[in-house]
């Protein structure tokens, strides 16, 4: 009776699954081996030399575990924890002696074994020396993980080193395994749809689809069908039926951007569609979708349902998890490794040869305060790495703007630049018109002489450069 | 796992025939019981959902290798070979309660790592005479 009860003990805490490869000559003892391990969730691969274990490993049947017998024939135990030490082969290896054999487990354990087991045993004790090394392996696996992000400040494409940031990271692993609707709010370019998908990336659902919808990029009359689809004929226009983000979205995650822009009768219909689980298209019979919902606003979302353009019970139902993005001024130190981040990837993409920024334009990416946040940082970057060359981006390639700002009153705390820390010298400053005017001349110029495309750079309507070269050419 | 089945035994007694006739060294006293049931006992509670019986087949096949295998490398005084095969049985002997099978084994081991020669055919001798009382032994275990 106790050794039944020792028993359910063990298997109610064995790891879900695991993959175990093993290695082991004596027939008798691998079929008692997979016997004991038989009503565990393991897969279990079994074969009876290192030959064969090489093999298999090499083919890319990598297992979680792998459990050893020290005495093979051909290539011994000992030499094949060698291999695999040498080819640096990350998996727990449990070696399989007899009791007479101490020094050699000691050897072995030298080797690399996380432990090993001394014949005779019985199920229990392998039972739990597998459960322990997978979890010790697990938790291995996520600490490397966890300290790589550190190290990198990386999370899923969002960079992050500051409290804020690792906050919001820890948050989204821990909502993610869960089928919570998350609610992002931050301001425009904060990352809301990155943020989005690590949410989805995090959960179970990560091989099924991740479906974006911008709620206020969508005209209102075709919403509806966006989100629902339609059948065809159902209105003027739909000559054919068109699955919407919801069908798109059955098993993953639908990613509702800009949610308080949404029509109110829209929102009744999403909120049934929440709550029920099924949906209409346009002109169809009813559906049914499982979908985990994430929205997001840079909207003040209470403000929006005071002002009646919200509804509240919509809210509630997707703001069970809320998330907010911290704008990128209140994270400075972050500003500086995402436009490290940033300009390595876009030199790559532009056959550039940026690696990094001079002090003074280091200074300038810190301080600087960036309304437009994550996005306006980007196109900054962007901007930069297209007109200019060179190894290093030094302060005169960046845009106007940031230099001038921090000209601007430096009592003025509401200025884009905190005068101090640049330590920006009064001979450095240049009249705004000249910068400006500098600035659209190389930009033209990188575009071999394309106004369109250098005022796509520039973010302006290509009359706007027009009219400028016209002015200057009447100034001479 | 499959269950082979094979003519060992008169392989086994081929091999006995041709071998080691005459080999002169008495192996040491070996005593006790062929076999114990308490360990059997404890594999069938420990290996449920798995048929006891298919176990012992496979480890029945498994004996009478290694036995054939051993008889085969005393005569040529094979020491490397006498040293694996003993080692692998004496475990797996153990594990299904062969516990006079796995003492000899254990002793081959010993005699084969300490290079005393003129013990091992005598031993392999025991095991031979052992092998076969073990196995119909095993054949007649009802496991409650």
């Amino acid at each position: 009776m106790a050794a039944a009860r020792d028993r359910l003990n063990v298997e109610s805490s064995l790891p879900s699954s695991g993959a175990i490869l093993l290695v082991e000559d004596s027939p008798s003892q691998a079929a008692v081996y997979s016997a004991y391990l038989g009503d565990a969730p393991h897969d279990l691969l079994v074969v009876s030399s290192g030959e064969e274990a090489l093999m298999s490993v090499s083919e890319g049947r990598i297992p979680d575990l792998i459990l050893l017998d020290l005495g093979l024939p051909g290539m011994n135990g000992m030499d094949l924890l060698r291999r695999f030490q040498e080819d640096r082969l990350e998996i727990p290896i449990i070696i399989i002696t007899d009791n007479e054999s101490a020094h050699v487990a000691a050897e072995a354990m030298r080797l690399g074994a996380v432990d090993y087991l001394a014949k005779p045993f019985g199920r229990s004790r392998l039972q739990i020396t597998v459960q322990n090394a997978l979890e010790r392996h697990r938790l291995q696996a996520l600490v490397r993980s966890y300290r790589r992000s550190l190290d990198t400040g990386q999370f899923h494409g969002m960079v992050g080193q500051s409290p804020g940031m690792q906050g919001i990271f820890e948050t989204i692993r821990s909502v993610g395994p869960t089928d919570a609707a998350v609610f992002i709010t931050g301001e425009s370019g904060t990352g809301k749809e990155l943020c989005a998908r690590a949410v989805h990336a995090e959960s179970p659902r990560r091989e099924k689809p991740f479906v974006p919808l911008n709620c206020a990029a969508i005209p209102k009359h075709l919403m509806e069908s966006e989100i629902f689809g339609h059948e065809k004929g159902a209105f003027t226009g739909a000559t054919r039926s068109r699955n919407g983000a919801a069908t798109l979205a059955d098993g993953g995650s639908l990613f509702l951007d800009e949610i308080c822009d949404m029509d109110l009768e829209l929102q009744a219909k999403l909120l049934r569609f929440i709550q029920a689980g099924t949906f209409q298209p346009v002109g169809g019979e009813p559906r049914h979708a499982n979908i985990r919902f994430i929205a997001a606003t840079n909207k003040d979302p209470e403000h929006e349902i005071a002002a009646g353009r919200f509804r509240e019970d919509l809210y509630y139902r997707l703001h069970v998890v809320p998330l907010q993005l911290p704008p990128l001024r209140l994270r400075h130190d972050d500003a500086l490794s995402i436009a490290r981040q940033i300009l390595e990837q876009t030199s790559v993409e532009y056959n550039k040869r940026f690696r990094s920024f001079n002090e003074r334009a280091e200074a300038l990416f810190s301080t600087y305060a960036w309304p437009g946040n994550v996005r306006e940082l980007e196109n900054v970057i962007r901007n930069i790495v297209a007109l200019n060359s060179g190894e290093v981006v030094t302060a005169d390639m960046l845009p106007a703007k940031m230099g001038q700002r921090a000209a601007d009153d430096p009592g003025d705390h509401n200025s884009c630049f905190n005068r101090e820390r640049v330590g920006l010298q009064q001979r450095d400053i240049e009249p705004l018109a000249v910068v400006e005017r500098k600035h659209i001349e190389k930009a033209i110029a990188a575009c071999k002489g394309s106004i369109a495309r250098a005022a796509g750079l520039l973010g302006v309507n290509p009359s706007t450069l027009y009219r400028k070269r016209s002015a200057w050419g009447s100034q001479g | 796992m499959p269950i082979q089945r094979d003519n060992s035994d008169d392989r086994l007694a081929a091999a006995d025939q041709s071998g080691l006739e005459g080999s002169g060294t008495r192996a040491p006293e070996i005593d006790g019981e062929i076999f114990n049931l308490e360990v059997l006992r404890t594999l069938a509670r420990d290996t449920e959902g798995v048929p006891l019986q298919q176990m012992i087949d496979v480890f029945i096949t498994e004996l009478r290798d290694r036995t054939r295998r051993l008889i085969e490398a005393a005569t040529t005084m094979d020491v490397e070979t006498i040293c694996r095969e003993s080692h692998a049985l004496q475990s797996s002997a153990a594990t299904f309660g062969a516990i006079r099978a796995a003492k000899i084994a254990r002793m081959l081991n010993q005699a084969g790592r300490q290079n005393e020669q003129c013990l091992l055919p005598a031993l392999v001798e025991e095991l031979r005479s052992c092998a076969e009382p073990t196995i119909v032994a095993l054949r007649g275990v009802e496991i409650a």
